[in-house]
């Protein structure tokens, strides 16, 4: 496991949901940030820097990002839409983590490239795990781009 | 002799009344026959003679007919030649003049002279007319003869008128020996005169008796009366004493009466003249020829070879039929052998046989009877002859007479009728119709025999029926109806009629019968002929076609089919009836099954697909295919103006130049499926917006369902971990979160049931005034509304609304909930509700001057549970909940809205009085 400090944007509208997937994340990576937006609309402004985090700087920008599809205001479909369709947003990995199994959702989800689709799953042991496997593969197992530092 | 060649002229005298007469006429004779018998036995004396009757009878029945009687007969001499007819107008002028000179002059010195004229002028005409008969008799006029010459008649008859004279003078001068003494009566020479003059007139009269007996000409038979009166008148004075006695008047009336006999022979003659066709003259002449004459002249006349042959074989009469027919003249025939002349070899034998038997016993087979057989003509051709032999005795021994008549042309009529009768009974033996004929009784007289086909009788069962048992009990009365009626007709035209047979079998067989009434000259009905036919199978056809032409009609009534025709060049389209009734009128409202294109498509296209029904027409017209046809489906307008569909169908039929001359098809109303399609497609739409309603909803109910679950799960493994370590801090946010999350499912059951009961459990619809609803849902929320600060504006004026009252105010609550809660930071909060007429349709809205919402959550915030702030209160079904009452009510509901510039929610309602406001306002205002 890497020092560097790692940044999973968590985009959940569900303060419940927020709360226990940070419990989790904090419990198995050291060194990990994890900023929570509520909606779509605050990820999309979150990710381009723009409304309240115009100020934030590049190095902000996650490495990976849990997605809920149900969200005010911008859907989770949209922001993944925005977030592959943007030249400089697409390589980040975007992990759709929602409680809907509706195919319709998979299909559409994987059809705006996202880059994995997971169910939120019932049980802390199992969601503790899932997350794990998540955080081992995407930041252990998988070679992102231009991952030299 | 004479007796084989009897010769009988016809003078058409075989009237039964005349024939009476004749018979009455001798009667008289008898009569004063009997009456002069008694007269001379009883010898009265008693004298009858006043002064001008006797002169005044003498000259008419003495002098006057007779006279008339002599100018026919000179003239018949005169046409004739024959003496004998002289003779008699002779002794006719010499009796007239008598008569009349007897009559006139006076009788001073006793009748003497009178009695002496006429009785010498009864002598003398006596002797003039048994000449005349005994002519007659012995031969009379031989053929023709030179005419005779007027002035020998006029000279003769002027002798006789001069021998008159002179006798009355020499009567006067006494010169002549007295012939009455008055009171003492006839002298010898009278009774010497007179009686020579009374038997010479008997013998005449018998001679021309004898000759009316072979002529039977009846101007001989009342002449020889006529004579016999005479004589017998002649013969009464010959014992009158006196003048003016009885017996003197019995025999004047006798000769009276001979005149009047005298007038009869002449009619009849005049009449047999008038019969024949020839002057009376030339009449009196023939009466007068010779039976020899008669028959050669019969002889050369006919038109059959009569030729007579002795015993012997030898020819011996030869007329001019025979040299015309066997081409032999008289010279080379006569006294040449008959059986080498005319008689084939063949026939030779047999002929020299019966000549043979002939000669010695005057009898032959040939005789009494008609022989066909050949003959022989000069130049060798062989003739069909009829061939009758008669037979008399000469004294030369027997002499056979042959009468021979070419029979060519009548076996060549025979030949081309047995040729035509067999080729009549070829067809009437081979024709499948049956031919017959019956009399008025209805029995059948023939029939051919294809009645066996028809009826399973035979001809000869037939023949034995009477027609009424060959047909049914309807048909005969109706066939009898129509035998009656022709008979009454004028005209004798055919008739045709279809009548039903009952044939042997007892099966029955329809047959159409021609038939025509047989009339005589009289136009009197005889019978009836006619032509049978069976048309069973026509018949049954008929019905076939009937029936399947009912079928038809009823499949194109039943399956709004209309058939139609299109005239390209006279631009004419033919509809049927089955056609107008689709459109809804009849063809006598159209007034004709025939339109110009135009007219159709001004009558019945909806104007809109005008366009295309005339490209389709051109198309049609313009094609080079000549199997082509097309479907088309357009809009029509129904005779009641109602708008509808037709699915057309049509084929072309092209000439052999290529042109399409006609189109042809048939027009389906499709009105009702159309509509039904409409009404499916409709409700498919629906089914799916359910379905993909249905399918969200669930999903997102899952989802819903799902979240608090994870946190439920999530928390309470959770809780056990902190309890473990004791953390209590985090065991009361994990229990918090546990409490929401739970709070929160009791929330999403709750609405989701709220959601299912909209729409599946309605209060009956009643007419409110939309006012009334406002004013319901503004006092549910008085408290909120009066919290919150806003200011809630109403119009004055809304319709009356068809609808579920309850959940329209519901609706109207949650709409201005919304706004309230959406107010933001608003200093003047302000919420409108008002409605909207346009397009004929009632908009209802509710407006507020809130945060307003961006365009993409228009349609968002219908959705179940969707939430624009999370963290605002509720579920997010509310939204949901007003869409789905209002689409229960059919209407429609859409948000107007920019973020910041506040809200508008649209929705639209079942209103009363559709289209315009004004009538339902007036019920709101008319409200309480």
């Amino acid at each position: 496991m890497k020092k560097t400090a790692r940044t999973i944007l968590l985009i959940e509208d569900d303060e419940a949901h927020a709360t226990l997937i940070t419990r989790i994340l904090e419990e198995i990576c050291a060194d990990v940030e994890i900023p929570v937006v509520n909606d779509g609309q605050e990820a999309l402004e979150y990710l381009c820097q723009q409304g309240k985090y115009a100020a934030q700087e590049m190095s902000t920008r996650p490495d990976l990002v849990l997605l809920d599809l149900r969200l005010p205001r911008v859907d989770g479909q949209e922001v993944l839409k925005a977030i592959k369709q943007s030249e400089t947003l697409k390589v980040i990995p975007v992990v759709v983590l929602t409680s809907s199994e509706s195919e319709n959702d998979v299909i559409t989800a994987y059809r705006n490239h996202a880059n994995s689709y997971l169910v939120k799953p019932l049980g802390f042991g199992e969601f503790s795990a899932l997350i794990r496997t998540v955080s081992s593969y995407w930041f252990v197992q998988n070679r992102p781009p231009g991952n030299e530092k | 002799m004479e007796k084989n060649y009897d010769v009988k002229i016809s003078e058409g005298t075989s009237r039964s009344g005349l024939h009476v007469l004749r018979r009455l006429g001798v009667l008289p004779f008898f009569v004063f026959v009997a009456l002069i018998a008694i007269l001379v036995r009883m010898d009265l004396r008693a004298v009858f003679e006043p002064p001008l009757l006797l002169p005044l009878l003498n000259t008419v029945f003495l002098s006057a007919i007779p006279f008339a009687v002599a100018y026919y007969l000179a003239r018949g001499y005169v046409r004739s030649g024959s003496f004998n007819l002289l003779l008699l107008g002779c002794g006719m002028m010499i009796l007239g003049t008598g008569a009349f000179l007897a009559g006139w002059l006076p009788a001073s010195d006793g009748p003497n002279v009178n009695v002496t004229l006429y009785n010498v002028a009864a002598l003398l005409g006596a002797v003039f007319h048994v000449t005349s008969a005994i002519i007659t008799s012995a031969g009379g006029i031989s053929g023709e003869e030179p005419r005779g010459s007027n002035v020998k008649a006029i000279l003769a008859y002027l002798g006789v008128l001069v021998f008159a004279a002179l006798l009355t003078i020499a009567s006067l001068q006494g010169a002549l020996p007295p012939f009455f003494i008055q009171g003492v009566g006839s002298t010898v020479v009278r009774q010497a005169v007179l009686g020579i003059a009374t038997a010479l007139f008997a013998y005449s009269s018998l001679l021309f008796m004898v000759r009316y007996a072979r002529t039977k000409s009846d101007f001989l038979y009342w002449y020889s009366l006529a004579l016999a009166l005479l004589a017998v008148g002649l013969f009464a004075v010959l014992f009158q004493k006196t003048v003016g006695s009885p017996i003197g008047w019995a025999g004047r009336s006798a000769q009276y009466l001979g005149g009047i006999y005298f007038l009869i022979a002449a009619l009849t003659a005049a009449r047999s003249a008038r019969v024949r066709g020839m002057p009376l003259d030339k009449a009196l002449a023939e009466f007068f020829r010779t039976a020899e004459a008669q028959y050669e002249a019969l002889v050369e006349t006919s038109s059959d070879a009569i030729i007579s042959v002795h015993q012997k074989g030898r020819i011996l009469l030869w007329n001019a039929a025979a040299v015309k027919i066997f081409g032999y003249t008289r010279d080379e025939a006569l006294d040449s052998s008959l059986i080498d002349l005319i008689i084939p070899e063949k026939y030779a034998d047999r002929m020299r046989e019966e000549l043979e038997k002939l000669a010695t016993t005057g009898k032959s087979s040939l005789i009494g009877r008609a022989t066909e057989l050949e003959a022989k003509r000069r130049d060798g051709e062989l003739f069909p002859a009829e061939l009758s032999v008669s037979a008399r005795k000469t004294v030369d021994g027997w002499v056979g007479t042959i009468i021979i008549r070419d029979i060519t042309e009548r076996k060549r009529a025979e030949e081309a009728l047995r040729e035509s009768e067999k080729k009549l009974r070829l067809v009437t033996d081979q024709v499948t119709d049956v031919i017959w004929s019956m009399d008025l009784q209805g029995n059948f007289t023939f029939v051919t025999p294809s009645v066996e086909r028809i009826t399973g009788y035979t001809v000869d069962e037939v023949l034995s029926l009477n027609f009424s048992q060959l047909i049914t009990p309807e048909s005969f009365k109706t066939t009898m109806a129509l035998i009656n009626q022709r008979m009454k007709a004028e005209t004798r035209e055919p008739v045709t009629v279809e009548i039903e047979q009952i044939r042997k079998d007892g099966s029955r067989a329809w047959c159409e019968v021609r038939a025509i009434l047989v009339v005589d000259q009289n136009n009197r009905p005889t019978g009836i002929v006619g032509v049978t036919r069976d048309i069973t199978e026509r018949k049954q056809a008929e019905d076939a076609l009937r029936t399947s032409e009912a079928q038809l009609s009823n499949a194109m009534k039943i399956a709004q089919l209309g058939y139609w025709e299109y005239d390209v060049a006279n631009d004419l389209f033919t509809f049927n009836d089955h056609f107008y009734a689709i459109f809804r009128t009849s063809v006598e409202q159209v007034g004709g099954y025939t339109m110009s294109s135009a007219r159709y498509a001004q009558l019945f296209v909806h104007p809109d697909d005008v366009a295309v029904v005339g490209i389709e027409i051109r198309k049609a017209i313009e094609t080079t295919d000549p199997l082509y046809s097309r479907q088309l489906e357009h809009r029509i307008i129904y005779a009641d103006g109602e708008i509808g569909y037709i699915a057309v169908r049509f084929f072309i039929v092209k000439d052999n130049q290529g042109r399409t001359v006609k189109t042809y098809g048939a027009n389906q109303d499709i009105t009702d499926r159309k509509r039904l399609a409409d009404e499916r497609e409709r409700y498919l739409k629906e089914l799916e917006q359910r379905n993909a309603e249905m399918e969200r909803f669930v999903y997102t109910i899952s989802h819903e369902l799902r979240t608090p679950l994870v946190t439920l799960q999530g928390y309470s493994d959770l809780v056990q971990r902190d309890l473990e370590r004791n953390d209590k801090t985090r065991v009361t946010t994990d229990l918090t979160f546990i409490q929401n999350a739970v709070t929160s499912m009791g929330q999403l059951l709750e609405d989701t049931l709220e959601l299912s009961r909209t729409g599946r459990v309605m209060n009956p619809p009643v007419d409110v005034p939309f006012g009334a609803l406002i004013r319901d849902a503004l006092a549910q929320l008085a408290e909120l509304i009066k919290w919150s600060g806003a200011k809630v504006l109403m119009a004055e004026d809304f319709p009356t609304v068809h609808v579920d009252r309850t959940r329209l105010v519901e609706v109207l609550v949650n709409l201005i909930e919304n706004s309230i809660k959406f107010m933001g930071d608003q200093p003047k909060p302000k919420i409108e509700i008002g409605c909207r007429t346009a397009d004929n349709e009632t908009v209802f809205f509710v407006k507020d001057n809130g945060i307003g919402l961006e365009k993409s959550q228009h349609e968002k915030i219908f959705q179940l549970f969707y939430k624009v702030d999370k963290k605002s209160k509720g579920s997010g079904a509310g939204l949901a909940i007003v869409k789905r009452i209002i689409e229960v009510h059919n209407g429609r509901i859409w948000v107007e809205s920019e973020a910041g510039k506040g809200c508008t929610v649209w929705f639209t309602l079942p209103v009363l009085g559709r289209g315009t406001s004004e009538p339902a306002q007036e019920a709101v205002r008319g409200a309480p």
